[in-house]
């Protein structure tokens, strides 16, 4: 396998250590990043969205540990956690000695008509391009998109089709109609036309709307329970028939966890065998599906009593060639690179989860830069 | 090695310097009249341990009855979390895993708990049960006006432990 090395990382000398891709690290966007990028009347209406009562936050169930950020990652001098590429630089990948970081820019509420969702993904997209993928070439983008208007989430995917800086698109958690909807289809035609991975990394959004019932009471429900969306997707995506209809099309599931993937084909499996007349569209096991074209991430890793159940895990999904190391930097549960997976975990394994995996995962857009 | 952090006087009350002692990053607190010294490292994830926020157990026997538990504080790494006792490094969470599963993890066992059941301690403070990590001690000591911490290994097999009186 072949990799691009980033410009800055790229040696004389062939590198002799484990290649390390983080797909999940978080910069923080603050109302002057954004004010000065939007248009009027959008403006004006982000401004007061963020004054007065101040900017919108969740506030189902407290995070508990200092506000969900790791203490260390506050800008000195002042500034929250992610807001800060020095700080970033200086944490993640210089500590670790980074290949390449995925920023994934979460807007936990996007809400408003259609034009606001998208002039707010548009300067939240031009912000991570100017104040971060062109201040250091290890980074990589995700597109953030207004979803649920899928004409315009397209426009601004076609927007960075050819720009070797972003290498995937945010498929939100809050979505409107399920992920297999076909209203979303021209989404993942733009995706797939572009190379771009179709991303999803659910987390805050104001009241977990991807629950019928709404919000849990306590974040440790929320915190753990990342995996069940994900999986609705992925049914959702499998038994609709997106991948019949787009098979270069790969989809990321970032900070999901992992252990559920296996029970989930064993099962869809099992359902099929009985009743695969009941989804017409699948044209092979779900189980095929799923291995054909979904990816995990490490991160909050799972740590069983006995850490060889987790390395386990991996293998009875068979997705060994698929799960991906995750940070989720600067987030109080932060994973280190040097200490989240298991030592359990045999060598071959990690250097796949490290890098290697997601190498292969992003080589098309990897390699345009 | 011996590093001279400071004088007794520059350290007010909860103060805290982290230096750097033989290539280690150790943590020195003034808590009262004690003094501890911690590794600046979280036998869980190595997260920066002594950049954590201090702070006294809460217990109760039930509703209504809230106090702050007698022994040391505790030290929570500002990464997961994880508390431990400033001065044996004990942590106390995640109660029992320690029992079965300290050999999975990449635990340090280190003087410091010895030295504080050596010393007459009969097991842990107000009902705490060990959880599974131990974080690193270093020996600190008064010497006249100055807190001296001493990474040696020799130093460090002498029962003084990580606590000192200013």
């Amino acid at each position: 396998m072949t990799v691009t090395a980033p410009e800055s990382a790229a040696c004389d000398q062939p590198r002799a250590r484990t290649l390390l891709i983080d797909v999940d690290v978080h910069p923080l966007f603050l109302p002057r990043d954004i004010i000065p990028r939007l248009p009027e009347p959008w403006r004006t209406r982000y401004a007061n969205e963020n004054s007065g009562r101040g900017t919108r936050v969740v506030r189902d169930y407290p995070r508990w540990r200092n506000g969900g950020f790791r203490i260390d990652a506050a800008v000195p001098g002042g500034g929250p956690a992610g807001s800060d590429l020095g700080v970033l630089r200086s944490q993640l990948l210089e500590e670790y000695d980074t290949d390449i970081a995925v920023l994934i820019p979460l807007t936990f509420a996007l809400e408003g008509p259609a034009a606001y969702k998208a002039a707010l993904c548009r300067a939240i997209n031009d912000w991570l391009a100017e104040e971060w993928l062109d201040r250091d070439p290890r980074l990589r983008g995700s597109i953030n998109v207004p979803f649920d208007s899928p004409d315009l989430a397209v426009a601004e995917i076609e927007r960075f089709a050819t720009d070797p800086r972003f290498v995937q698109v945010m498929v939100r958690g809050d979505t409107q109609s399920e992920w297999g909807d076909r209203k979303y289809w021209p989404v993942y035609a733009a995706c797939e036309a572009a190379d771009f991975v179709a991303m999803c990394h659910v987390g805050g959004e104001p009241g977990n709307r991807y629950r019928g019932s709404g919000a849990p009471s306590y974040y440790l429900e929320q915190h753990v329970w990342l995996h069940m969306p994900v999986e609705r997707l992925a049914m959702s995506m499998i038994c609709e028939g997106v991948f019949d209809e787009f098979p270069r099309l790969q989809v990321a599931l970032v900070e999901a966890c992992l252990t559920w993937s296996g029970p989930l084909q064993w099962a869809m499996d099992a359902a099929y065998e009985v009743a695969g007349n009941d989804a017409p569209r699948l044209r092979k096991l779900p189980s095929e599906y799923f291995r054909g074209h979904f990816w995990l991430s490490t991160q909050p890793i799972e740590e069983p009593d006995n850490p060889r159940h987790l390395v386990q895990s991996i293998e009875f999904a068979q997705m060994t060639e698929r799960v991906m190391f995750s940070s989720d930097y600067p987030h109080w549960d932060f994973d280190s690179p040097v200490k989240a997976l298991p030592a359990a975990m045999p060598a071959d394994m990690r250097g796949k989860i490290m890098g290697e995996n997601a190498a292969r995962l992003y080589a098309k857009r990897l390699g345009r830069r | 090695m011996r590093v001279v952090v400071g004088k007794v006087s520059d350290f007010a009350n909860g103060d805290r310097k982290i230096i750097d002692v033989n290539g280690k990053s150790v943590g020195v607190f003034r808590i009262d009249d004690r003094f501890y010294a911690l590794r600046n490292r979280c036998p869980h994830q190595f997260g920066p341990l002594c950049a954590g926020t201090l702070a006294p157990r809460a217990i109760s026997d039930g509703p209504g009855d809230v106090k702050m538990d007698s022994g040391p504080p505790l030290l929570a790494c500002p990464w997961h979390g994880w508390e431990y006792d400033i001065a044996t490094g004990q942590s106390f969470m995640g109660p029992g895993r320690g029992n079965m599963a300290a050999r999975a993890y990449d635990v340090s066992v280190l003087p410091g708990s010895e030295l504080a059941q050596a010393q007459g301690r009969q097991g842990w403070p107000e009902g705490r049960v060990p959880g599974p990590y131990v974080a690193e001690t270093v020996p600190v000591s008064v010497e006249q006006d100055y807190v001296v911490v001493d990474d040696s290994p020799a130093r460090r097999s002498r029962p003084s432990g990580n606590e000192a009186l200013a």
